[in-house]
């Protein structure tokens, strides 16, 4: 295969900059869908841990708490 | 014979839209069943304009003052104990506000439930009006007996109550585990330890509650599967399938006592959920609702192992 360096000026890239292809752009539109769909989730885990809670996990065991409150 | 269904929404349909009726049930214990409609005070002056049928049945008004939910402003008179802060375990029946509200409501009782995810959790049940309405934070703490006191909870599930649909509970749900401990547990406050079983509700039995402003009150549910519109100031929100419980020593509620737990006075099993009232009569939804739609459940390990710390 006859290969070429991009840096060789023969080369038919040489000094073009990358175009995301149609494919690439929607590629990249999930992901930033993925991330802003993610984000609720991720700020209602994130005040949870603020409040002191720890959210969506499994909870079995009953452990009453004995501490005071209300000083 | 209708379809039970139909006559249900043919119910709903009717206490919408008959001026001045806000609350119906049928009577099964006359023949042809009565249907038992509660009309607004001095309504009955223009009784000849009034539907002397309902499908088939005859129809037998009361004169009634409408029903309105039952939380308070937090200066509304109450016994101390019940708007004092409690410590851990805290117990079902004293005063809870949602932080940033400017009322206040009762806590009915601590229990096991399911979150949007499907896991266990624990956490105190009490009305959607008490912990949610009008609260936009999401998971917002829940303190008692007031905001300027440590939280108890963060909200955690909850069902809307629609203006337009029919509704069958007024119930939420908020997750009361702080820093890794419980801190709730399962007593109801001068009642003592939650039956683990809820008892369906039945006319004739004979109930008690635990609420922030008038305390333990005892009472009898008086109709069952009532259809009633409710006011929430903003707006008026029909529910179907209801009870109606009256006091046998005064009132059963007062302005304050939305959320507390509807038990029976015998053995204290769960019963209902009290949300609404006017006052002379208390309405309260089934628990059976609530326990499918959330997960619930009353029972707690025995005996509960207590924290050492």
């Amino acid at each position: 295969m006859n290969m070429k360096n991009p840096s060789d000026p023969t080369c038919p890239c040489a000094g073009r900059r990358w175009q995301p292809t149609r494919i690439q752009l929607d590629l990249i539109g999930c992901l930033i869908n993925g991330v802003v769909a993610a984000l609720p989730a991720f700020l209602t885990a994130f005040l949870n841990c603020l409040g002191g809670g720890d959210g969506t996990a499994a909870d079995d065991k009953y452990q009453p708490g004995n501490r005071d409150r209300c000083q | 014979m209708p379809d039970p269904n139909d006559s249900i929404s043919a119910l709903t349909l009717w206490v919408r839209t008959t001026p001045h009726v806000h609350a119906a049930w049928l009577d099964p214990t006359t023949h042809p069943a009565t249907l038992v409609a509660l009309i607004e005070p001095r309504s009955l002056n223009f009784a000849e304009h009034l539907p002397h049928h309902f499908l088939n049945h005859p129809i037998h008004y009361i004169e009634q003052e409408p029903f309105a939910i039952l939380h308070c402003g937090q200066n509304f008179p109450a016994p101390h104990a019940r708007t004092a802060c409690h410590n851990e375990p805290v117990p079902g029946g004293v005063q809870i506000q949602p932080q940033g509200a400017n009322w206040v409501g009762t806590l009915g009782c601590a229990c096991s439930y399911h979150n949007a995810a499907g896991n266990k959790r624990w956490g105190i049940l009490s009305n959607w009006h008490v912990l949610k309405m009008d609260v936009t934070t999401p998971n917002c703490p829940i303190h008692q007996p007031l905001a300027t006191f440590p939280a108890i909870a963060h909200n955690d599930r909850h069902r809307e109550v629609s203006p337009d649909q029919p509704n069958t509970f007024d119930a939420a749900l908020a997750d009361a585990k702080i820093d890794g401990l419980h801190t709730v547990g399962p007593d109801l406050y001068e009642i003592g330890p939650l039956a683990p079983t809820p008892s369906p509700p039945q006319v004739g039995l004979a109930v008690s509650k635990s609420g922030r402003t008038s305390a333990v009150t005892e009472g009898r549910i008086d109709a069952c599967g009532v259809t009633v519109q409710v006011s929430y100031g903003s707006f008026t929100a029909t529910f179907t399938d209801q009870c109606i419980i009256a006091g046998t020593a005064g009132a059963f509620s007062a302005p304050g006592d939305s959320g507390s737990l509807v038990v029976t006075t015998a053995g204290r099993h769960p019963v209902a959920l009290l949300f609404a009232g006017n006052d002379t009569l208390t309405v309260a939804s089934p628990l059976a609702p609530i326990v499918e739609a959330f997960g619930l459940d009353f029972s707690f390990p025995q005996p509960p192992e207590v924290f050492a710390p």
